[in-house]
């Protein structure tokens, strides 16, 4: 990439590109090369990246929209986690309603669900995240990263989306109410908040 | 059928059309047609957020037409989107720059753009909809709080407000809300002053 200059250009992932990067409970080196983007407290250079990364996969992953170049600077978010993913999570929902769930069925964080509602659709996230799990083990490659579940015939809006990540070895779903709104800065974020925070929390 | 259930089922056939148009648009990106018909919806609806996202998408996905063929259209959305917005988009009208994939004019709604990171004051965690909307449930909620003297949810809604406000950076909803409340007398105490400074502090960051 000779017309990048990389000591001043920054990478971070755009939401495709964390839909790729952490879709899958057994990352490839590629996805791997992705996450590192967000592993740190701050952007990462594109020359860091690169002393460990190939240009092909560099020019591959900003072909497909993964990648995105900066020319400035970004902390990862610093807040405890209960103080920040709720509130960032309300835009992923059209209806601002959305909960975070663990891989094991606990709620991490919910806004606009009551504590009821978030606790029933945290476990049924975590039985879809087994059940896709098992699949892929009976030889099934389910390579989706969602689910959403419709009430009109012509299955245009749904009405409740389960979105599925795994970060750095555990499993989260993201469950979404209404309009899911996931090509979203905020997207981003709660990812590297997860990814950076050693699940600080406040409470 | 009253007059908000008539609303209330306009914006659905809105929100319905602007999303079957996405995904038409997703799977044609050049297609002006559906570029039109979901631009149009967008402008049925009271948010700006999907009207920008649903143009930034158009100027990106028919690009060649954008200098020369626009003019009727960009007449039709006049007056709907930011003045900074509306502008960035006639820089794009006049040459002087064009959208790339990731975008500052990109929004959550669009579906060929990407919203992009790549501008410090841009880095808002909230859209200007979303923080109009929770300003106005806010002040609702506290007011109605307030009338039946029931300070202990007072207390909470306040804490509540001033968690999203910090994390979410959203400045537009504490000054809506701290105008609204001001004009009714509301006692403001050292809470409203410690969220202010947390957020004039983010901005100095």
């Amino acid at each position: 990439m000779s017309y990048l200059n990389v000591d001043k250009t920054y990478f971070t992932l755009t939401p495709a590109g964390i839909f790729e990067a952490f879709s899958q409970n057994e990352s490839t080196d590629e996805q791997l090369s992705l996450q590192v983007l967000l592993s740190h407290h701050e952007t990462m250079l594109a020359a860091d990246w690169l002393e460990t990364y190939s240009d092909k996969w560099l020019e591959d992953f900003l072909e497909q929209g993964w990648i995105e170049k900066l020319s400035i600077f970004l902390p990862a978010p610093n807040l405890p986690l209960d103080q920040f993913l709720p509130y960032v999570v309300s835009s992923l929902s059209g209806n601002r309603r959305a909960v975070i769930a663990s891989d094991e069925g606990f709620c991490l964080a919910r806004i606009g669900y009551s504590q009821e509602e978030a606790d029933m659709l945290c476990v049924a996230a975590a039985d879809f995240s087994g059940f896709m799990l098992r699949q892929k083990q009976r030889g099934w490659s389910v390579e989706s990263q969602a689910i959403s579940f419709f009430q009109q015939v012509d299955l245009l809006i749904p009405e409740t989306s389960f979105v599925f990540l795994w970060i750095d070895g555990a499993g989260y779903a993201i469950i979404i109410d209404g309009e899911p709104l996931t090509n979203n800065r905020a997207f981003v974020e709660l990812v590297w908040a997860l990814k950076t925070s050693g699940l600080r929390f406040a409470n | 059928m009253s007059d908000s259930t008539l609303i209330k089922e306009s914006e659905m056939v809105a929100r319905r059309l602007f999303r079957l148009y996405s995904r038409k648009i997703f799977l044609a990106p050049n297609n002006r047609h559906f570029h039109e018909q979901r631009i149009n919806a967008a402008l049925l609806l009271n948010e700006k957020e999907p009207l920008q996202g649903a143009v930034a998408d158009f100027f990106y996905g028919c690009w060649y037409d954008i200098p020369y063929d626009v003019t009727n259209m960009f007449t039709r959305i006049q007056g709907r989107l930011h003045p900074h917005v509306e502008q960035a988009f006639r820089d794009c009208i006049d040459k002087l720059t064009y959208i790339q994939h990731s975008s500052v004019l990109a929004t959550r709604w669009s579906v060929l753009v990407t919203p992009s990171l790549n501008e410090q004051t841009q880095r808002l965690r909230i859209s200007s909809d979303d923080a109009k909307e929770i300003a106005k449930d806010i002040t609702t909620e506290l007011m109605t709080a307030r009338d039946n003297e029931d300070w202990n949810t007072v207390e909470q809604i306040e804490n509540e407000f001033f968690s999203h406000c910090v994390a979410r950076n959203d400045r537009l909803a504490f000054s809506i809300v701290w105008f609204r409340l001001g004009k009714s007398d509301w006692q403001f105490d050292e809470r409203w002053d410690h969220c202010q400074q947390s957020l004039d502090q983010t901005v100095k960051a």
